[in-house]
């Protein structure tokens, strides 16, 4: 049961949080310029990554703010949590220019 | 039978101890009466009453008796009380005796003392290493596993709910201390002292842990006077809570830990008690401190199973603690020094000790000194072979052993004697630190896994870190907390000499049963065929036997397997490893963890605004989507299918009114919202005039329909959208996480109003005349008031809004107002509706209605593959410019399939009607099995059509209109002619009147 700090909220119980899948995947578009294999990959192909891992996460149970969370997943220590609209750090893998 | 010779033996010692000789405690064990006293454990009171056999084996049904005084019991496994206070899979070890206690053994029958199914220990061949998947395989697992279910199991399940309460309880705290042993006491005073907040759990009744058994002399004084002298100083403090009866069982991340603490176990059940019997605590806390102790483990021979074979700190435990021991002629074998306190506590009490087996050539130590001083022969360099007796041990057979050329001598010498204690070494209670995902690293000086690398903030200390001896542990406390340790006398133990199991050279001893795992009755030579047949990971290994996976999770059993595995693949212990210790540490019931979220509060329905009313006139209700509705009003001795059939009658003939509450409502505000909303659905949003409303699908990128409902345009930017009655919270959710995920920069506001605004729907011709008597606000007129339009007025002065809209067919209205005019509103308009002959109806009626109509519902016609193309939207869908969520994958060949399953109607061939799963066979065949073409969806009997009607989703289904499709069921077979998705109405005109 893990500690999560909300961004908007501080220090809470992970009961009171939503785990909703990869941060920072971008949404390819419009639909008849997107191939299958870009499709699939958007909608399938997901990392699930053993290791630092950027997800997106709800406080469901608090403030229902969405914001996104750098997590080790193998040891399930948090790194940093940063509100949705910001950029992924350089140190996780950001990259400059990079979609949200 | 001949009956035994009863024993002079007085098994209750005349000595002071912990139970209270002048409080008898009556109780039954498998239907007999015995006698024990206040303070007993019940493990202890079958001891002093001379039950020594307490259960069957788990596979061989072999007898067994109590082995350990504590919760690594393997044996006494009981199943406590009467229906409904049923407790199965407890340990006797861990039971206090009460007045009237009522206890079985498991796995026996009729009883443990004569068990019918001992006749299958003959069958031992047939049960070897990974024996279910070798025996059972013809003809099949499915045909076998009835059989063996009722063979080998342990506690059966009761029969009814368990009438008790359990609570949760949250809680923080800076120190968490696990075990109140004299490490863990020792911290709390530390901590206590420095003004932190202290939680100490203990499992037991007393604080105390090993010291409550042992005879050692503290500052002068007996160790349970010092330990209620540390238990009165952490009382006065208010910082420090100390919880007896406790068990911390899980150990999560970020310092999360379970604990069940049991309230009501050690008193006798009674109905109605205000106390919850157990408590669930969820608790944080800063720093945990394990001081959870360690456990004998038993040595490995054969036949170590017998009655009266126990551990040899279980037997001081029970000596010196409640004043019983099982027997008088005790043997004793170790490879350690710590039997030898229980050879001198035993002496000192009055009983014969036979001999000691110890496996060290020359043991030396402080305590061996002081045993062969008592003239108790110690036979160095021996170990026990073989034991004898068939209801308890009898006599046991040692031979010279030499460990470092694994060599057993051939000679052998027979002792009798009735009690065996035996010791393996002490392995320390690793479960929550592993748990807590720190390292274990074995240590050669003590034999053991002890903790290594700590991941969160926790410590280990005492006898749970492998610091075994009471000078050591007051040491460790000194160095970790500057306290100045007590006096004690000094005791200098010798080291460990490990035996893990006997050597092979002797072939009766290497094909004899040495058990290792007595719970899921395991032998050393089953881990040694599981190593020979490749099984030499740890985590296959231990699935494969079972070992250590039994209710005691292989507390006294997971090293000697392991050791034993790693000798047989020629490996030592740290290069095999050991699995990782899972929660619960101990057994914990299914209630505690349920709490309160049980029965009606599991999952508790929603009441409509209108409830009283429905319940004041014959509603039977019904959970649809966790709303608590009226399938249908019964009037007198009418059935179901009557009351049903009145409704619809009176909807299609009349006018029916239908609390229509539930329905999803979700306010989208903001500049953006009509675009925001165009996203959501597969049909256009943004084109729709104000106070113009319209059907539509929303979709999940899959492309899958997820939702249907009407939207309704108040304004420019104002919508309001309705959804499915369960599925409000899910799409507001669904709006609000792309809002904020996908686009931020979108002026849109998200409300979901469901509960606040009631709605009552009106149904039926007589609708309209109905409202024209009222005092509504609004001009209902066709020619002024479309179908799919929504107006905004008042009722008798109170603001509503009223919508032109229809789910059975019939001229429609619904009006949604706050929830708190509902009531009166919806007296008023049943009033008015006497003279059209309006009727309440139900949802059975509506789903009936809808089905005529041909109009889906979500998640009944439609499932996780259906897209809009496959219930008629196929055409706006591929129109829609928008990138709405889904439309991408509308484009997918599986999408484009000509053939898809698409919903039709099922019109019954004959009088029959169909269920809902029902399979539509492939053409051309006659009966099942068969290739699927298809499934009925919904099916309900229709008084205006005169027959059945169903809909389904068909294979290719607009090419096979008027085909005779055969359709298979619990029922049996079935024909129907395929229809298009409409029976009654076809052109609607009875909405456009």
């Amino acid at each position: 049961m893990m500690n999560i700090n909300c961004p908007y909220c501080g220090l809470r119980s992970e009961a009171e949080y939503k785990f909703g899948g990869p941060a920072h995947l971008a949404r390819p578009g419009p639909a008849n310029e997107v191939s299958d294999e870009q499709w699939a990959n958007y909608l399938f192909m997901l990392d699930n990554k053993k290791g630092v891992s950027a997800e997106r996460w709800c406080h469901s149970h608090g403030c229902g703010q969405w914001f996104n969370m750098v997590r080790n997943t193998i040891t399930h220590e948090i790194l940093q949590t940063y509100k949705i609209t910001e950029s992924l750090d350089k140190k996780f893998g950001g990259q400059d220019g990079a979609k949200n | 039978m001949a009956r035994k010779i009863k024993h002079v033996f007085n098994r209750r010692l005349d000595i002071a101890s912990q139970v209270n000789l002048e409080k008898p405690i009556d109780f039954y064990f498998d239907g007999k009466k015995y006698s024990g006293f206040e303070g007993d454990s019940l493990a202890s009171a079958l001891i002093a009453n001379g039950v020594n056999i307490v259960g069957r084996s788990f596979k061989y049904h072999r007898p067994r008796g109590i082995m350990s005084a504590g919760a690594e019991e393997a044996n006494a496994i009981v199943q406590l009380g009467k229906e409904p206070h049923v407790q199965p899979n407890m340990l006797a070890t861990n039971v206090e005796l009460y007045h009237g206690l009522v206890a079985k053994s498991v796995n026996a029958w009729p009883n443990a003392a004569f068990d019918i199914f001992a006749i299958l220990n003959l069958a031992k061949p047939f049960f070897v290493a990974g024996f279910y998947y070798k025996v059972f395989k013809w003809p099949s697992w499915k045909f076998w596993s009835p059989l063996v279910r009722r063979l080998a199991g342990l506690g059966t399940v009761p029969k009814q709910p368990d009438p008790d309460d359990y609570d949760y309880h949250h809680a923080h705290t800076d120190i968490l201390i696990v075990g109140a042993g004299i490490a863990g006491l020792m911290a709390a005073l530390a901590h206590g002292k420095a003004g932190k907040k202290v939680l100490v759990v203990e499992q037991q009744n007393q604080l105390g842990g090993a010291l409550l058994f042992e005879k050692i002399k503290i500052d002068g004084i007996s160790a349970l006077a010092k330990i209620a002298e540390i238990e009165a100083e952490l009382t006065a403090m208010d910082n420090v809570t100390i919880v007896k009866r406790a068990t911390a069982i899980g150990y999560y991340d970020d310092n999360f830990i379970t604990i069940s603490e049991r309230l009501r176990h050690h008193i006798a059940p009674q109905l109605n008690s205000s106390k919850p019997r157990e408590r669930f605590w969820h608790l944080r806390a800063k720093q945990v401190i394990i001081a959870t102790g360690a456990i004998e483990r038993p040595l490995v021979f054969a036949n170590n199973d017998r009655p009266n074979i126990m551990l040899a700190n279980a037997v001081r435990h029970y000596a010196n603690r409640f004043g019983v021991v099982a027997a008088k002629r005790i043997f004793l074998a170790t490879n350690n020094d710590d039997a030898y306190r229980s050879a001198l506590d035993l002496h000192a009490l009055g009983l014969h000790i036979v001999g000691i087996a110890d496996v060290r050539t020359n043991p030396q130590g402080d305590l061996v000194a002081a045993v062969r001083k008592l003239g108790i022969t110690i036979y160095a360099g021996h170990a026990i072979v073989d034991t004898s007796g068939a209801r308890a041990v009898n006599s046991v057979s040692i031979a010279a052993i030499n460990v470092a050329d694994n060599h057993l001598d051939e000679r052998q010498r027979r002792f009798n004697c009735n009690l065996v204690a035996t010791s393996g070494g002490w392995s320390p209670v690793v479960h929550l630190h592993s748990q807590s995902g720190g390292k274990l690293r074995f240590d050669d000086g003590i034999q053991a896994f002890v903790p290594h690398k700590y991941v969160q903030n926790n410590l280990c200390i005492g006898a749970a870190n492998g610091v075994f001896e009471l000078g050591d542990i007051f040491a460790e406390a000194q160095q970790n907390y500057g306290i100045m340790p007590p006096k004690i006398n000094p005791v200098l133990t010798e080291p460990i000499l490990a035996l893990w199991d006997l050597p092979p050279n002797i072939k009766k001893i290497r094909t004899s049963k040495r058990w290792v795992d007595l719970l899921h009755d395991v032998t050393a030579t089953d881990v040694i065929l599981a190593a020979r047949e490749n099984y030499v990971s740890v985590e296959h290994f231990k699935r494969y036997t079972t070992t250590g996976m039994a209710l005691d999770q292989g507390k006294t059993s997971n090293v000697n397997a392991l050791a034993i595995l790693g000798r047989a693949t020629g490996r030592d212990i740290p290069e095999v490893g050991t699995t990782k210790f899972r929660p619960p540490y101990s057994p914990v019931t299914l209630g505690a963890m349920a709490g309160r979220d049980n029965g009606i509060l599991f999952s508790p329905l929603r009441d409509l605004p209108m409830h009283n009313w429905h319940a004041d006139n014959g509603a039977e209700f019904e959970d649809y989507g966790g709303w608590n509705r009226p399938a249908y009003y019964a009037k007198s001795k009418e059935t179901e299918r009557q009351a049903v059939d009145r409704e619809i009658n009176a909807v299609r003939q009349h006018v029916g009114i239908l609390d229509y509450s539930p329905l999803g409502k979700i306010m989208v505000q903001g500049p953006d919202a009509a675009g925001f909303l165009d996203y959501f659905y597969c049909n256009n949003v943004s084109n729709l005039k104000p106070m113009r409303a319209r059907y539509g699908l929303m979709l999940n990128e899959d492309g899958n329909v997820i939702d249907d409902g009407v939207f309704v345009r108040l304004a420019a930017d104002k919508y309001m959208v309705t959804t499915t009655s369960g599925g409000a919270v899910r799409f507001a959710a669904t709006l609000e996480e792309w809002r904020q995920c996908e686009w931020p920069d979108m002026n849109v506001v998200i409300t979901n109003i469901t509960t606040g605004w009631a709605c009552i729907s009106l149904q039926g011709p007589k609708a309209r005349k109905l409202l024209q008597k009222i005092d509504l606000s609004v001009d209902l007129a066709a020619a002024e008031f479309g179908h799919m339009e929504m107006r905004i007025g008042s009722i008798n002065g109170v603001e509503i809004k009223i919508m032109r809209t229809s789910f059975t067919g019939e001229l429609g209205f619904e009006i949604y107002m706050p929830r708190s005019y509902a009531n009166a509103i919806w007296q008023m308009l049943v009033k008015a509706g006497q003279e059209f002959g309006l009727e309440p109806f139900g949802l059975e009626a509506l789903m009936a209605m809808r089905t005529e109509k041909g109009f889906i519902h979500i998640g009944v016609d439609t499932d996780s593959t259906t897209i809009p193309g496959d219930v008629g939207f196929g055409v706006p869908a591929a129109k829609k410019k928008v990138n709405y969520i889904g439309k991408r994958s509308l484009l997918r060949p599986e999408s484009v399939r000509k053939d898809r399953e698409i919903l039709v109607g099922l019109k019954v061939v004959g009088a029959a009607s169909l269920t809902p799963g029902g399979i539509i066979l492939a053409s051309g065949y006659d009966n099942a099995p068969a290739p699927m073409d298809g499934r009925v969806t919904s099916s309900y009997n229709s008084p205006t059509m005169g027959h059945a009607v169903a809909l389904g989703m068909l294979k290719d289904g607009h090419n096979r209109m008027g085909e005779i499709v055969k359709i298979y069921d619990l029922a049996g077979m079935s024909q129907a002619e395929v229809v298009k998705p409409c029976f009654f109405d076809p052109q609607g005109e009875r909405l456009n009147v």
